[in-house]
This record gives structure tokens, sequence and C-alpha cells, in this order.
């Protein structure tokens, strides 16, 4: 477990060759069990974050600051079929500091929770605080200073985990 | 004249010009450059540069990706605050949740569904497609809406929505051009009459900031390019005037070594021109730019009017009566325009015409010149200067030769791009596709729903053509909104127990199916969507930009990306409403119009012009020879312009109207030195007029020729050789009397 809550904060993810292996499960009241993907994360200089998704299907994905543009082969002629999405409001302050979390070396700044054995009871879980995730509830885990994982519980209560490996899909 | 009566005059002159120029600012002319004025008086009304498609534009922003995108999203801020713009969009636009949330309300009205999206199997295959939406990146946007509606509506909707998104790469969050050398910027201007002088503003304000960046800009699009073809033939033909200026004053400097005299030789001008734009301003309550550029026409005869009272020195009186008369003929010519009935024909002949009256009598009223012009050695020249009696009739022969061997065609009408942008221009296919600057197609209908119902009856002629490879793309609104009426259909109308069973195919959990039939039931009683309703979502705006409300209803302007020459034989017959257009072609016809009636008018002009002469003159023998000499000098200018630049352009055929005005003027000339058998002097004093008016004309007119802008060269070039064919046939006319009275 960590020593405290800057420690927690302080923790990152194991990187491959300057991506981050990851596995994310979403639960929906509509679905009997968790849809599962896998894929790679990366940050580009100027703070985008490329989620490089290859199960269950082959997608790409730039998120900015209040975009998610989705880059798929086109499906008639040459170049790539573009979809443009905006990030709910609400969604923003996690992913911001999603992307602190993997790219900065410094703690977020202005952030602060609870810190508690994780569940089953190696490593820590990191409950942030609500005004950071408005609706949404936002935990950390990690194992020492190695994160591994980042937990939603949105507002109909679904969560959705993003898990950090060590190996690539 | 005493002098202090000669001083009085000139005071009275310079006064007069005083008061137009301060009637000038008092009451500016109302300057334009619609097309209206070429197009309208036939009935036909198209002016692309006011179509909805006119006011959209392009800029790329050449350079390193990185550096490209952050001047792009600079002067993007910069756009967004120009009240003259109307949208500014350097990367897709993402819809936002309000929108997201209108989109879903209306689906089954802009998506309706059939039967088939309603079975079983098809709402099993959404569920399926909505649960895939979870593990995509997008699940947190769009899963939600996905997964509540399984008749696969808002799925579809939101397909087509984005599809509407450039086919072209984004680069640090930047739409960039396919070849990867620019960032790409697209703008809307906003709905208001054409600005050539506002919009090239724009354009070197944005040139200005990608320059700061060490960039260059280039602005692509119907009005930019109009507005940097104006700026540019602007500067080169102030560029000319400036230079042909300068050289002209130089060249009475010359001649006449007195400044001042210099000066007062140009009053005449600026009243004449003052007078012209003010007669224009009265008459048709504005003054076209084109009209305005036909000054040139005034200022090469109004400079002549002084300088033949000069080159005449003594024999003032003779020269008066010539220029009245000569002035009196080429007005008339001019004044034949208005029958023409084409408005900005009709400003050319009002503008030349006052002006031309006003100068000539100014110039009777000017004082003599204290020092007679020195062109002594010309004079030599001219006095030895001699031609065959036929050459007239060779010259004539000539040009009907040569219009036998090259017949004038209908010449295309012709833009001079500045180098630089007309590159951007050539280059354009590498980096995005465009729409077809040519054809268009255009829908009309009473509402939405009938737009939309036109577009879907549309939409198999053009994938027809697309197969045919006469087209490689065509979006219409109907493409994304399918509306079929005010009612969203009622059967077959799903039950809470179709949701559920589909769920349960899916495997996935049935009890989420009581949210997805109250989602279903709420869309079926939400009201149509309305076209106020769709103008508050931004991300449509690029598409609703190319609708139009009319009283009539709504009409569609449809772009055509990869259009063929031979497409309207490829897209049939055209469902009801549906229009296909060659938007060149009202230029096109407008401009065939336009030189149609100027020809006929001209011609028109010059029998008037011939009949009045006669009248005056009273002396057939002279009238024929003025006559002869015109034709000749007139008709291989037009074969030689025709020659260079296939074609008799509007502007060559004002040239030769011109030219006329100034063979009338060398032709009476010519009359009144032989009819004062034996009076040297009179000999000597037509010769010097018409080499002082022909050298300046030269001056003004081979300087144009030399311009890069096409128009100009044209001009130049057509009144060059038709001032030196005149001129040298006038002068071996007039040696030729000169020997059979025996002054010789």
């Amino acid at each position: 477990m960590a020593r405290d809550v800057a420690t927690a904060l302080a923790a990152r993810p194991i990187m491959i060759d300057a991506q981050i292996p990851y596995r994310e499960e979403v639960a929906h009241p509509a679905l009997l069990e968790p849809a599962v993907s896998r894929g790679v994360m990366h940050l580009e200089q100027d703070g985008t974050l490329i989620r490089r998704q290859i199960e269950p299907f082959a997608e790409t994905a730039q998120i900015t600051d209040t975009q998610l543009i989705l880059l798929t082969p086109s499906a008639v002629g040459e170049g790539q079929d573009t979809r443009v999405l905006e990030i709910p409001p609400e969604l923003r302050p996690v992913l911001r500091t999603m992307r602190q979390l993997i790219a900065e070396d410094r703690a977020p700044s202005g952030v602060t929770g609870a810190l508690t054995p994780g569940m089953d009871g190696q490593g820590w879980r990191l409950g942030l605080d609500a005004a950071l995730a408005e609706n949404l509830s936002l935990t950390l885990l990690g194992c020492g200073d190695v994160l591994t994982g980042i937990e939603v519980l949105q507002a109909d209560g679904a969560p959705r985990r993003i898990l950090f490996l060590d190996e690539t899909p | 004249m005493t002098r202090p009566q000669g001083a009085r005059r000139l005071a009275g002159l310079a006064a007069l010009m005083a008061m137009l120029l301060a009637a000038l600012l008092i009451w500016p002319p109302d300057l334009r450059s619609d097309a209206a004025a070429i197009f309208s008086d036939r009935g036909e009304q198209f002016d692309p540069l006011q179509s909805p498609a006119g006011r959209d534009g392009l800029v790329l922003i050449t350079g390193p990706r990185a550096q490209a995108a952050a001047s792009a999203r600079q002067i993007a801020q910069v756009l967004k605050a120009d009240p003259a713009l109307a949208r500014v969009q350097l990367a897709p636009v993402a819809p936002s949740r309000e929108v997201l949330d209108w989109l879903f309300r209306h689906r089954l009205h802009l998506a309706p569904r059939d039967a088939a999206d309603l079975r079983p199997p098809a709402l099993e295959a959404r569920n399926h497609a909505a649960r895939s939406a979870l593990s995509s990146a997008q699940g947190a946007v769009l899963a939600e809406y996905l997964l509540r509606d399984p008749t696969g509506a808002f799925a579809d909707l939101i397909e087509r929505v984005q599809a509407q998104l450039p086919k072209v790469p984004l680069a640090e969050g930047v739409w960039r051009s396919r070849d990867d050398e620019a960032a790409l910027l697209f703008i809307s201007l906003r709905d208001a009459p054409f600005d050539a002088r506002a919009t090239q503003a724009l354009v070197e304000k944005v040139s200005a900031l990608a320059k700061r960046d060490g960039l260059r800009a280039d602005l692509i699009g119907p009005r930019l390019i109009a507005a940097q073809v104006s700026a540019h033939t602007g500067a080169m033909a102030s560029l000319t005037s400036g230079i042909a200026g300068g050289l002209l004053v130089l060249w009475l400097l010359i001649v006449f070594r007195a400044p001042l005299a210099l000066a007062v030789m140009m009053l005449p001008l600026v009243i004449g021109l003052c007078v012209g734009l003010l007669s224009v301003q009265a008459l048709f309550g504005q003054v076209h730019v084109i009209a305005l550029g036909f000054g040139g026409a005034l200022t090469g005869l109004a400079l002549d009017y002084p300088l033949h009272l000069a080159g005449h020195g003594a024999q003032r009186r003779h020269a008066r009566r010539v220029i009245l008369l000569g002035a009196a003929t080429t007005a008339l010519a001019f004044l034949m325009m208005l029958g023409a009935g084409v408005s900005v024909l009709g400003q050319i002949g009002v503008f030349v015409a006052t002006g031309l009256i006003a100068a000539a009598l100014c110039a009777c009223l000017l004082p003599p010149m204290s020092s007679a012009p020195r062109i002594a050695p010309l004079l030599r020249l001219a006095e030895k200067w001699r031609l065959p009696r036929a050459s007239a009739f060779a010259l004539i022969a000539l040009a009907a030769l040569l219009f036998v061997l090259y017949p004038p065609t209908q010449p295309a009408p012709k833009a001079d791009l500045p180098q630089a942008l007309a590159r951007a221009v050539t280059d354009l296919p590498k980096k995005l596709p465009m729409p077809s600057a040519r054809y268009a197609l255009r829908i009309e209908a009473a509402d939405l729903a009938q737009l939309s119902q036109r577009g879907a009856q549309m939409r198999p002629a053009i994938e027809q053509a697309i197969a045919a490879g006469a087209l490689e793309r065509a979006t219409l609104i109907g493409d994304i909104i399918k509306m079929r009426g005010a009612r969203v259909p009622a059967r077959p109308e799903l039950a809470l127990g179709d949701f559920e069973q589909a769920l349960r195919s899916a495997g996935m959990a049935a009890g989420y199916a009581s949210v997805q039939y109250q989602a279903y039931r709420e869309a079926l009683t939400t009201p149509p969507p309305r076209l106020p309703d769709l103008a508050a979502l931004p991300e449509l705006a690029p598409i609703l930009a190319r609708l139009e409300q009319t009283p009539e209803g709504l009409r569609e302007w449809v772009p055509l990306f990869g259009a063929s020459e031979d497409l309207a034989a490829h897209l049939g017959p055209l469902p009801q409403g549906v229009a296909f257009l060659d938007l060149a072609k009202p230029v096109r016809d407008g401009l065939a119009r336009l030189r149609q009636g100027a020809l006929i008018w001209f011609a028109v002009g010059i029998i008037a012009a011939l009949g009045f002469l006669g009248l005056a003159l009273r002396d057939h023998h002279a009238l024929a020879r003025i006559a002869l000499l015109g034709a000749a000098g007139l008709s291989l200018s037009a074969a030689l312009a025709n020659l260079i630049s296939p074609g008799l352009s509007i502007y060559e055929i004002v040239a030769l109207t011109l030219l006329t005005g100034i063979s009338v003027d060398y032709g009476l000339l010519a009359a009144s030195a032989n009819a004062s058998p034996g009076n040297r002097a009179q000999v000597t004093a037509a010769r010097r007029s018409i080499l002082l008016c022909a050298s300046t004309t030269l001056i003004a007119f081979a300087t144009m020729a030399c311009s890069p802008v096409g128009i100009l060269q044209q001009i130049g070039l057509t009144v060059s050789f038709g001032v030196l064919m005149i001129a040298a046939l006038t002068l071996a006319q007039v040696r030729r009397d000169q020997m059979e009275t025996g002054d010789d």
C-alpha cells in the first residue's frame, strides 16, 4: 500500500515502448456482463491522448480537452473516416486527470482523496474528491508506486474500469 | 484674345473644375461592380457571387504541420471576431449534448424507419452494435443514445451528419491538405452584397497574419478570388496609368518646355471626367466600374483637344471647329450605346459622350499657349511621309483576309489571377476534393419534407452518374434529412415485447427494454422539426448554408464533386423541382449578349456619326475620305486584335469606338487642311496636331499594352495599332493632297 495520498498520486502506469497497454471493462444496465476492450494508449506532445483499441475491433481515438476524434479506415475510397464527438463537460475533469496521471512527472495539483487498501488486500485504492469529477466517482487503483488502473463510477451507477497492463495485448 | 481675357477664362475654368470636384466630394458616385448591370436588363438574373456557394471560401496556410496549425488557430480566432464572416472552421465541430439530444428526439422524423428496420433481426443487430459502441472510445458519449434506440434511426442520423465532414486528414487538431503542405480553414462570408474592397481587406488581413508567422496564406473561393483579381487588376492599372502618366508629362515637357501650360492642358480632361461621372450618377443612380474604366477612352480623346489647339498655334479658329465637330460626332457614336438596353453599355455611352463634349467646350475656351510645340524632326518626317493611294483599300483587304483566315470566335471570359493565386488554384485538387466550379444542382421545394423527398428522388440519377464515372460525389440535404411528411409513419409500431425479445436475442439484459420502449414512444409523439430549429444547430451550418428561403419555400444548392463535361447527359431527365445548372453559362451568355449589343450599337453609332458628319460638312468627298481612313485603321486593328487574342472582346470593341473618335478627329484635320489650298501654315498645323495627338495616345496605350493584365493589354494593343494606322494614313493623305494642289 502507498504510504500516503501524495505517493499514490505520484504513481504512474507501466510503459512499454512509450505506450501503456490497457484493458477496459464497461458495465451498463443493458448488459449482462461488462463489455471488454484492449489496446494501448500514449500521449502526444500537444497533450492529446491517443487511445488505440485493438480488440474487439480496431479504432484510434484522439482525445483532447473537449473533443473526441475517432479515426477509422474509410469504408469507401482513400483516407480515413472521421467522427468527432464533444466530450461531455462532466467527463472532462476525469480525462484531464487521466492525462496528467499518465503524462506528467508530478502529481495532479489540488487533488485529494481517501486512501484505502485494495480489494484483494494487495495494493491501494485512492478515491478522489467529488469536486474533481462532479457527478462521477473517480478511483485510482495502484500497487506500490505503480498505477494499475482507474475506475469511474458513472451517474447511473455503472462502473467503467481501465486497467493498465504490464504486457502488450 | 487679350491677356486679361485669357486669364479671366482660365480662372473661370479653374473655378468650374473646383465646383465639379466639390460636387463629386459632396455627392460621391455610387461605384458598383455587380453583374446585374450586365445581365439584369435581359431578364435572366444569376450572379454566382451572390449564391450561397459564392460566399464559401478556403484559407490554405502553407507550412510545416505544427507551425501552420498554430497560425491557423490564431487566424481562426481573429476571423471569428470579424463581422464579415458567418462561419470559420479549422477542425470538425463535435455535436454538443444539446444537439445529440435534439437529434435523438427527432430521429424518427429525420431518419424514418422502414418495416425492415423494425423486424426482430434488425433490432437485435442494432443492440449488438450499441454494445460494441460501449467498448469504443465513443462509448462514454454515444453509447447511451445507441443503446436506447435499437431502431437504428439515431445511428443512421449521426452517421449522415458526420459524413458531411471534409475528407481531409487532421494534424495537430487542424485540417491538413492531402499533400501535407498546408493547414486548411473553411470559411463562409456573411450573406451581404459582394463588396470587392471589403473582401480584399479581409484577404490582406489574413495574409498579413500568416506572413507574421513566416507562412503564406492563400484564400480561395468565388468572392475571395473575384476580390483579389479586382485588386490585382486595379493595382496593375494604377501602375500602368502612373507610368503612362509620367511618360506623357515627360514627353509634353520636352515638347512644350512649359510646366504651367501642361497643367492648363489638363483642365479640359479633368472637367470632362467630372462631368462624365456626375452625368452617369444622375442618369443611372450609380456608376459601374466598367464604365469608369472606359474613362480611359475619354482620357485618350479629351487630352487631344488642347493639343490640337496648341498644334494649330495661330490657326486656332480652324482647330476649334474641327474639335467641336469631332467631339460631337464621337459623342453621338458613343451615345448610340444607350440603344443596347444594357445598363453598363449605356453608362459608357453617357460617360464618354458628356465628358467629351464638356472637355471639347473647355478646350475651346482655353487661352492660346505661349510656347509652340517643338517637334521639328517629327514634322520633317511627316512632310516626306508617303503611302500609295490604294493603301487604305489594301489595309481593308488585308483585314478582310485575316478575318477569313482567322474567323472571330466567342472569346472565353478570362480572369487575370495574380501569379501566386493562380498557382494555388491549380494545385487545389492535390490538396482536397473540391466541388465543380461550373456545375451544380438546384432543388426547390415547399418545405423540408418535400426537399428531402425530391433529394431522395434525385439520388438514383446521381448514383447512375457516379457509376458511369461522370461524377465523384454529391451530397444532398435529403441524404441527411430523410423526412417523409408531417407525421412519423404510424405502422408498424413496436411493442414493449419486441424490445425485450431483441435484447434477449442479443444476449443482453431484457429489463432494459422499458428504457428503450419509453424512448421510442417519446420519439413517436415528437412534432416534426422546422427549418429555424435546424438553423440553431451549429453542426449543420455548412449544410444549411446551401439552403435559401424563397417566397415559394426552400431552395437547395447541391455542389457536385468531380463533375465531367457530359454530366448532364448522364443524369438524364430530372425529377420535378430539380434543375441542373451550368454556372458558367449565364456569365458566358451575358457577356455574349453584352458583346453583341456593343457590336450592333457600335455599328449604329458609326452610321449615325457619319450621317451627322455628312450633314455638318456637306462635302461627300471629304466624308468618304474620313470614312475610308477610319475603316482601314479600324478594320486592321480589329483583325490584328483578333489574331493576337481570338474573338473580339467587349474591351476591344470599346477600344475600336475610341479609334472611331480618333479617326474622325484626324480625318477632319486633314479635310480642313485640304479645304485651305495654298495655306501652308494650315497644312503644317494639321500635321503638327496629328503628330502631337498620335504621339501622346501612343505613349499612353503602348504602356497599357505592356501591362501584365490581359484586359489592359487588349485595349492597349488595339488602340496602339489603330492610332498608328490612322495617323500614318492621314499624314499620307495630307501629303498627297498637298502634292495634288501643287503646294509642295
